[in-house]
């Protein structure tokens, strides 16, 4: 397969459209966001030599969240000693898309009636 | 000694050849052990070979069968289970090294189904860590190394049921127990070319397995062919006091003949052939093509617009998180194989509550959008993967750039218990096997197992033999 000259990185809203559609499914959720993130366009939308007028603008990182970083921080105090400064940012990095995720399951709209998929015994 | 034809024969024509006693029970399972311990490590397969206990078990079922007691298609049969499926006789590692030593003094209870119903469990095989829990991005995401497909051993055979779908394909075993959260047996049956049937959620007793997420849980058989699954899935459905969600309905079956009942009506959905690999949607169209009379089509149609990997996400991180939260806690996550799990359960630890509940509360609109979709609908057909298998070098998202399969089926099946059947249907990139899935309605098993065996009467790609040494 034709291969795409350098990985773009896609916007929020292309990041959570590929979350939905990335299906990757036995690699569970984590990497379901990891690899949302690193996916590319089509090979035919990247263009494999430089075209100053159809080239693509050049695709910055996301930004990670304050949420992210915040709750990052939660984890830094609670489980720091068990890892390092790079799985730290991972960790942040992950943790900026579940809070991404977490926007999209709250802007789906359900009603106060609504209620969980499980059931209570007594 | 036995041809090494009859290990690639599917489970009828081996139980014919049993109950015939043209085909002995302990010579089998002898073949199938010596595969097994010669075999299983060439593809990373295998976890523990249980020779003694399945020669006992094959003794005891040649016994049986010789006085008379003759208890069905699958006496006699050797297979194997994922390493997440409690056993009495050897070691249960959810595919971990914290869990390397783990000892349980119980059978699930698939491996007492099976056992009542005469089959011969072999072997535990191997698996991707806690079933990608920690969410791994690399083949190498076991104790016992990458699951290696039998087709071309520089790729993977697919997770987290790798062992399952190496050790089928290589005829190691003619079928084999896998477990499915999100994909789990649909990817290693589409990577290693074998026929893997993913029961509806609650069909199936999950009693005796490895909990990742309590409400998405599934085991399931992977095999040569859809008859195969169908027959195996007969022995293993069913309600079960130890396992809540068990349903009532059990699963009977016999197989029917293909001719007469109407054309089962076929949604194609919009997207999910578009970006796959070149090959995959060549191979797909050929079994959409091959199955005219059985089927009706219609192409193009849309998907529900919910937040699916949004929801799968949130539910398997945190009940994820919460299963494994002991491991996490102490910081044994580090003893994990894959770099990736030994960070990736902190993040699942700070899901907020809200999150994973309102997830759950959408799994009620999203089955209903699914029923809708089933109200037109006999079946949702799809390539099973938009690629070949990874190969076993490269981070997941290293590989096969500006590939799309759409539409998200596996989560969305998953979150809402559907059943799929994946079925091999030619070759792709690299000799590497492609697959084709149909999922149905909850508990349409019997629809898909005989669109399955319609597609497998008029092709052969289920009996296809991998280069095995």
């Amino acid at each position: 397969m034709p291969r795409s000259p350098q990985p773009s990185v896609p916007d929020r809203r292309r990041f959570l459209k590929t979350v939905g559609l990335a299906g990757l499914s036995s690699a569970l959720a984590p990497t379901v966001f990891a690899l949302a993130q690193s996916v590319t366009p089509p090979s035919g939308a990247v263009p494999t030599k430089p075209d100053s007028t159809a080239a693509p603008a050049p695709a910055s990182p996301p930004e990670i969240s304050e949420d992210a970083r915040s709750l990052a921080e939660i984890v830094r105090r609670r489980y720091g000693k068990h890892l390092t400064p790079e799985q730290l940012e991972a960790v942040t990095r992950t943790l900026d898309g579940g809070v991404q995720g977490g926007k999209r399951l709250r802007e789906s709209k359900l009603t106060n009636g609504d209620e969980p998929d499980f059931t209570f015994h007594a | 000694m036995i041809d090494d034809t009859v290990h690639f024969l599917p489970v009828r024509e081996l139980a014919a050849r049993i109950r015939a006693k043209k085909l002995s029970p302990v010579e089998f399972t002898t073949g199938c052990l010596d595969r097994l311990e010669k075999l299983g490590p060439k593809y990373n397969a295998v976890v523990t070979v249980m020779r003694e206990s399945a020669l006992a078990e094959a003794r005891k079922a040649e016994k049986e069968i010789a006085g008379g007691k003759y208890k069905g298609l699958l006496h006699g049969i050797p297979y194997g289970v994922k390493d997440l499926v409690a056993t009495k006789n050897a070691p249960t590692t959810w595919g971990a090294t914290p869990y390397k030593d783990q000892q349980f003094d119980y059978d699930a209870t698939v491996v007492e189904r099976l056992r009542t119903a005469g089959a011969v469990l072999c072997a535990k095989l191997a698996m991707v860590e806690l079933a990608g829990g920690m969410g791994y991005n690399h083949a190498d995401a076991s104790f016992t190394g990458p699951g290696l497909t039998p087709w071309n051993t520089k790729f993977w055979s697919g997770g987290s049921s790798s062992g399952p779908g190496a050790a089928v394909a290589a005829g190691l075993v003619p079928f084999a127990i896998g477990s499915e959260t999100s994909g789990s047996i649909l990817t290693p049956s589409a990577y290693s070319g074998v026929t893997g049937l993913r029961p509806t959620y609650g069909l199936v007793s999950r009693h005796g397995a490895m909990a990742l997420s309590w409400t998405l849980d599934k085991l399931g058989p992977m095999a040569r062919g859809a008859d195969d699954c169908a027959i195996v899935l007969a022995a293993i459905a069913g309600p079960d006091a130890h396992d809540e969600s068990a349903s009532a309905r059990g699963f009977s079956y016999e197989r029917r003949a293909e001719a007469g009942g109407k054309p089962l009506r076929i949604a194609i959905p919009k997207g999910v052939v578009e970006k796959v690999q070149p090959e995959v949607r060549a191979n797909f169209e050929k079994s959409i093509e091959t199955l005219k009379g059985v089927i009706e089509v219609t192409r193009d149609v849309e998907w529900p617009d919910l937040p699916w990997g949004p929801a799968v996400s949130a539910i398997v991180g945190a009940e994820g998180a919460s299963a494994f939260i002991d491991l996490i806690e102490a910081g044994r996550v580090k003893e994990l194989k894959c770099p990736r799990d030994r960070h990736g359960g902190y993040a699942n630890t700070l899901i907020p509550a809200v999150d994973y509940i309102q997830a759950m509360r959408l799994r009620r609109p999203m089955r209903k959008a699914m029923a809708k979709l089933f109200t037109s609908f006999d079946a949702i057909a799809s390539p099973t993967r938009g690629t070949v298998a990874y190969p076993i070098d490269k981070n997941f998202e290293d590989v096969y750039p500006g590939i799309s399969s759409g539409p998200p089926i596996i989560p969305a099946g998953n979150l809402c218990g559907l059943p799929a059947l994946a079925l091999p249907n030619g070759l792709g990139e690299n000799g590497l096997p492609t697959s084709t899935a149909f999922m149905g309605p909850a508990f349409s098993e019997r629809d898909l197992v005989r669109l399955g065996t319609a597609y497998q009467s008029r092709t052969d790609w289920h009996l296809k033999r991998p280069p095995v040494a």
